[in-house]
């Protein structure tokens, strides 16, 4: 059985992550942002750190998505390179409560990552979010942050079998990877049984 | 005229476009429609942290002949200027994201007196991350430094002038993450204003 093909639109002077590249049940595709070609990509991965400009000009993710593509979204939006993405939100405040990432209901995705491992990083609040962005309707809500339950995490399936996928705030890699996660988290966004019929 | 690259990121957007700093830039250029006629008219190119420093090395005889010709460039933290730019030894380092949990912690930046920036910066706002230091070449000096070695320096280069840090407040700024470099910000880019004296 072939891998899914994940895309990872890269626009640092570093390689993408260890963690994600050695990832047994993917085949990743390491690739410059710029001119990137999405043809074959079953999951699309676009870092915190993407121009975002770049792939609202280019404005060819939706369509990836209505044909079947996982579109995979970290950060904090600025540039809505997406019909459902609208710009951030902060969590307004200070301190913890501020930054307090709650789940709404308990997620596939998500299965036994604990929350406090997206709460803390070594005792420090804040590095998996500061704020949401905003979920559209029809958007399953799966964390949020802050008294005002900004939306961090949502998925939002498309008939034709993709979906978009948006976590506001540092690259989820490292959070799914440390809570042992991040396989599993692959496994269940794009389930392979789902695409073969 | 202080001119900005932008890296199409989210946090370059919430530093060069929104409140309270956008005023300081006169120009903001995407770094995908950078020309070099862009720098016709400006007096000091702001490259803000984390730009990809890939998108840069293709630039080097167009910023070395910004600087020589009499242009200031101010390069920001982790945009790696070693690559991009001749005559700049970093020394990268392993970054404590924790340090301030021990009581009493310290990362000891402090001013060096070589210039007027501790009239602009308070010196409670220089510490958050330390990414890296120099080793400083001839007619470079020290402007702050982390533990006695240089993490901002300048160098006067023919008729112009280099900037270069390792501190990286525009990333955090734009992240809603860490107070400290708003207040670096408020103060660091009014002494860029003022000619950096």
């Amino acid at each position: 059985m072939t891998r899914p093909r994940l895309l990872y639109l890269n626009n640092t002077a570093g390689p993408a992550p260890p963690a994600l590249t050695a990832l047994p049940n993917l085949e990743v595709a390491d690739v410059p942002q710029y001119g990137a070609s999405l043809a074959g990509a079953d999951i699309i991965y676009v870092p915190m750190h993407a121009d975002q400009r770049d792939l609202a000009d280019r404005g060819d993710l939706a369509e990836a998505v209505e044909t079947g593509t996982i579109l995979i979204v970290n950060g904090h939006v600025a540039h809505p390179f997406h019909p459902a993405l609208t710009p951030f939100v902060p969590s307004p405040g200070k301190g913890l409560a501020a930054l307090r990432v709650e789940r709404l209901a308990p997620h596939p995705l998500f299965d036994d990552v604990p929350l406090e491992t997206l709460n803390f990083t070594k005792g420090v609040a804040g590095f998996y979010a500061r704020g949401g962005n905003p979920a559209p309707s029809g958007a399953t809500i799966i964390h949020t942050v802050g008294p005002q339950k900004l939306t961090v995490d949502w998925l939002l399936p498309h008939p034709s079998g993709g979906a978009l996928f948006v976590h506001a705030g540092n690259d989820i890699i490292p959070f799914l990877h440390r809570a042992g996660a991040l396989k599993r988290f692959f496994d269940r966004i794009f389930p392979t049984h789902a695409h073969s019929a | 005229m202080l001119t900005a690259l932008d890296g199409g990121t989210y946090y370059h957007h919430r530093t060069l476009w929104e409140l309270p700093f956008a005023p300081h830039f006169d120009a903001v250029i995407p770094i995908r429609a950078f020309t070099p006629d862009h720098l016709d008219a400006a007096t000091m190119l702001f490259v803000p942290c984390r730009l990809n420093a890939r998108l840069l090395e293709p630039l080097r005889p167009v910023l070395t002949d910004f600087i020589i010709e009499g242009g200031t460039l101010v390069a920001m933290g982790e945009t790696f200027p070693e690559r991009w730019l001749p005559g700049i030894t970093a020394h990268p380092m392993e970054t404590s994201f924790w340090w301030w949990l021990e009581e009493g912690a310290d990362l000891h930046v402090r001013f060096t007196g070589a210039s007027q920036i501790a009239d602009y910066v308070d010196e409670a706002a220089l510490a958050w991350h330390l990414h890296g230091t120099y080793t400083l070449g001839p007619g470079q000096r020290a402007l702050l430094e982390a533990s006695g070695r240089p993490i901002l320096f300048d160098e006067r280069r023919g008729n112009g002038r280099l900037i270069a840090t390792s501190l990286d407040p525009c990333y955090h700024h734009g992240s809603h993450f860490m107070p400290a470099t708003t207040r670096f910000l408020e103060g660091f880019l009014p002494w860029l204003s003022a000619g950096a004296p």
